[in-house]
C-alpha cells in the first residue's frame, strides 16, 4: 500500500480526535490502536504524535490529566472536549468532501 | 526494567536539549519515556532482543525539533499551557505548519544562528592569530604558485579559495640589468673594434677576436651588474630578482618592477591607494619604513614588521605599531591582502583584483575597489565600511557594524553585536547577527535571501517586482510588509508575491520585528 505521507499528515488531528472519541486514552495506546486499525501499515512517530497533542491541547480541542497506572507509574491521559468534537465533525466532513472530490477527479469511470 | 526507563529518559532528554529545563519538559520526557517503554516491552514480549527493541523504540521517537520548539514557546515558569490563552491568537494557525518542512527547522536554524555568531568570533580571532603565524608560508605559497600561470589556490586559514592568475596580460619582465649589460657589451665591442682597427686587424680575423672577447667578458659583467642591482645596505632589507628597490629623497621607498600581488601584514595602520600617473612598475612605500621589512619577489610585494630583537620587544609591548602607506600603479591585481592587529585599514582602488582580503583585530576596515572576484573583509572590534563590485563577498565584524555599498553576486555578512547595513544590488544574500539589526536595500530582486537575527530587527526594501516567496518567522516579533498590505501580518508564514516560480526569501528573528517593503 502506497499512501502519500503528506496526505495522511494533513489529517493527523482528525485521526487523533477520532481515537479519543472512543474514550480517554494515553499516547502509546492511541498510536497502537491506529497501527492495529491499519494492519500495522501506519503509525505516528512519537514526536509527531506529541506535537499534535500539544497543538490540540493549546487549541482547546483536547485536555489531559495524569492517571495512575499500577504502582509508581503514571500516564498522561487525553480526553476530547466539546470543541474537539465540533472540530472532529468539521475534519470528518472535510475529508468526505475531499474524498468525493478526488473520487470525481481521479477515478477513471464512464460518465 | 527501571534502568531501561532511566536510559530512555536520559536519551530523550538529550534530544530535547535545545529546550529550557522547565516542569513542562520534565513531564514531556516522563510521558514519552513511559510510552516508549511500553513499546519496548511489547517488542521484547514478541521475542525481539533487548538492544534491538530499545533501538526500535527510540527510533519511533522521530524528529523532536517541533517538540523543542513547543517547549521553547512556553514561558520559563509555565508548566502547562492555558488553552484559553493560546486559542485566541489568530496568527498561530496562519498556515498549516505541521506540513511545512521549514517550520520544524526553525529551532535548528536558531541554533545555527548562535553557532554562526560563535563562528564569527572564532574566525575573527583565528584569522588574526593564524595570519601572523602563517604569514611566511602563505606568502611564499602565493609567490611560488603565482609563477605558474593558469591558477593557484590561495590558502586562507579557514579553507581554500581558487583564484585565477591572469598575469595582468603582461609579458614576463626581464631583469633590469639586461639593458645595462647590452649597453656595456656594446661599448666594449666598439672599443675593441677601434683598438683592432688601430692595429690593422680587420675582416673575419677581427670579428672572431671580438666575439671571443665578448663571450668571455659577458658572465663576469652580468654577475657584477646583478650584484649592483640586488644588494642593498642598511634597513629595510630588500631582496629582489627582478625589481629595483631604491630610496626616494622624501624617505619613501621605490620598488621598480612589475607586481601582481600585494601582501601586507603589520601591526599598525595600512593605507593603500593608487596613482594614475605612475608607470606600471612604480610603487611607493611610505610609513614607518625603518621598522618594516619589504621583499619584492616574483611579482609579489611582501611587507612585514621588521624582525630585529629591539623591534620585536617594542612591538610585543605594544610600543611599536609600524604603519604602512602604499601607493600603487593603476593596474589590475591578482591579490591584495592587508592584515593588521592594532591599526585601521584603508583601501582605495579604481582597478580590479581577483582577491581582496582585509582584516584587522581592533581597527576599522574601509574603502572601495571597482571590481573584485572575491572580497573578504573582517574586523573583531572595528567597523567594516566598504564599497565594491564583487562576485563573491564575505564580510564580518564581531562588535562593529558592517556597512556595504555596491553590487555583490554572492554576499555573506555577519556580526555578533553590530548592525548590518547593505545598500546596492545583491544576487544571493545571507546575513546573520545576534543582537544587531539588519537593513538591506537592493535595487534588484535578490536571487536568494537568508536573513537571521536573534534580538535585532530585519528591514528589507526591494523593488516592487515578482515573483518571490517570503518565508518569515519570529518568536516574539511581528512581520509586516507593503507587499502584503492589509493581507497579512503575524509571527510566521510562507507567502508568495507575483505569478510563477520565484526565489525564496527567508527572514527570521527570535525577538525582533521583520519588515519587507517596496523600494
Amino acid at each position: 500500500m502506497s499512501i502519500s505521507a503528506d496526505t495522511l499528515r494533513g489529517h493527523t488531528d482528525t485521526i487523533i480526535l477520532t481515537q479519543l472519541l472512543r474514550g480517554d486514552n494515553y499516547g502509546y495506546e492511541i498510536n497502537k490502536n491506529i497501527q492495529d486499525r491499519t494492519g500495522g501499515a501506519y503509525g505516528f512517530k512519537e514526536a509527531t504524535l506529541y506535537t499534535a497533542f500539544k497543538r490540540l491541547e493549546q487549541a482547546g480541542l483536547i485536555t489531559s490529566y495524569w492517571g495512575e497506572d499500577g504502582p509508581g507509574a503514571r500516564r498522561r491521559y487525553y480526553s476530547i472536549t466539546q470543541d474537539g468534537r465540533t472540530a472532529w465533525e468539521e475534519g470528518r466532513r472535510e475529508w468526505e468532501d475531499t474524498r468525493a472530490l478526488l473520487d470525481a477527479l481521479i477515478n477513471l469511470e464512464e460518465d | 526494567m527501571d534502568n531501561i526507563q532511566e536510559r530512555m529518559q536520559r536519551d530523550i532528554g538529550a534530544k530535547l536539549m535545545g529546550a529550557p529545563d522547565t516542569p513542562a519538559k520534565s513531564e514531556l520526557i516522563e510521558e514519552l519515556a513511559q510510552n516508549l517503554l511500553a513499546r519496548y516491552e511489547d517488542l521484547v514480549g514478541s521475542g525481539v532482543d533487548s538492544e534491538t527493541a530499545y533501538r526500535t523504540a527510540m527510533d519511533d521517537l522521530g524528529d523532536t525539533a517541533e517538540l523543542v520548539e513547543y517547549l521553547n514557546s512556553l514561558g520559563p515558569e509555565e508548566s502547562i499551557p492555558n488553552p484559553e490563552d493560546q486559542k485566541q491568537d489568530p496568527n498561530f494557525y496562519y498556515t498549516n505548519f505541521s506540513s511545512n518542512p521549514g517550520w520544524s527547522s526553525f529551532v535548528s536554524n536558531l541554533d545555527g544562528l548562535m553557532n554562526t555568531v560563535g563562528t564569527v568570533i572564532n574566525e575573527a580571532f583565528e584569522t588574526a592569530k593564524n595570519a601572523m603565524k602563517n604569514a611566511q608560508t602563505t606568502i611564499s605559497d602565493i609567490g611560488e604558485q603565482a609563477k605558474q600561470p593558469g591558477g593557484y589556490t590561495y590558502r586562507s586559514p579557514k579553507g581554500s579559495v581558487s583564484v585565477t592568475v591572469h598575469n595582468n596580460g603582461e609579458e614576463p619582465v626581464s631583469p633590469p640589468w639586461e639593458a645595462e649589460l647590452e649597453q656595456l657589451l656594446q661599448e666594449k665591442e666598439d672599443a675593441l673594434r677601434k683598438n683592432l682597427e688601430e692595429h690593422g686587424i680587420t675582416g673575419d680575423e677581427a670579428e672572431e677576436l671580438v666575439q671571443a672577447s665578448l663571450e668571455s667578458a659577458k658572465p663576469k659583467l652580468e654577475e657584477e651588474l646583478k650584484k649592483k642591482w640586488t644588494s642593498h645596505k642598511g634597513t629595510p632589507k630588500f631582496t629582489s630578482d627582478t625589481c629595483k628597490v631604491d630610496f626616494q629623497e622624501d624617505g619613501n621607498v621605490m620598488v621598480d618592477g612589475l607586481l601582481h600581488t600585494i601582501d601586507v601584514e603589520v601591526s599598525g595602520d595600512i593605507e593603500i591607494s593608487e596613482n594614475a600617473d605612475f608607470q606600471e612598475s612604480d610603487v611607493v612605500i611610505g610609513g614607518d619604513i625603518d621598522k618594516l621589512s619589504v621583499v619584492s619577489q616574483n611579482g609579489v610585494l611582501t611587507i612585514r614588521n621588521s624582525s630585529s630583537s629591539v623591534n620585536d620587544i617594542m612591538r610585543r609591548r605594544g610600543w611599536q605599531n609600524p604603519n604602512v602607506e602604499l601607493i600603487l600603479p593603476k593596474h589590475n591585481w591578482n591579490a591584495v591582502r592587508a592584515v593588521t592587529v592594532n591599526g585601521d585599514i584603508s583601501l582605495e582602488l579604481e582597478t580590479a583584483a581577483d582577491l581582496v582580503e582585509l582584516s584587522s583585530v581592533s581597527g576599522d576596515v574601509e574603502g572601495h575597489i571597482s571590481e573584485c572576484k572575491l572580497l573578504k573583509l573582517a574586523s573583531v572590534s572595528g567597523d567594516v565600511d566598504f564599497t565594491a563590485n564583487a562576485e563573491a563577498a564575505n564580510c564580518s565584524s564581531v562588535s562593529g557594524d558592517v556597512r556595504l555599498d555596491g553590487a555583490y553576486g554572492d554576499l555573506k555578512a555577519s556580526t555578533a553585536s553590530g548592525d548590518l547595513d547593505i545598500d546596492g544590488s545583491t544576487g544571493s544574500v545571507s546575513c546573520s547577527t545576534a543582537s544587531g539589526d539588519i537593513s538591506l536595500q537592493s535595487t534588484l530582486l535578490p536571487g536568494a535571501m537568508n536573513l537571521n537575527t536573534k534580538s535585532g530587527d530585519v528591514d528589507v526594501t526591494i523593488p516592487d517586482e515578482g515573483p518571490f516567496v517570503v518565508e518569515f518567522r519570529s518568536m516574539s516579533g511581528e512581520f509586516s510588509s507593503e507587499f502584503f498590505e492589509g493581507i497579512l501580518s503575524g509571527k510566521h508564514g510562507q507567502f508568495k508575491y507575483g505569478r510563477g516560480d520565484g526565489p525564496v526569501y527567508r527572514m527570521q528573528s527570535f525577538s525582533g520585528d521583520l519588515n519587507l517593503d517596496k523600494l
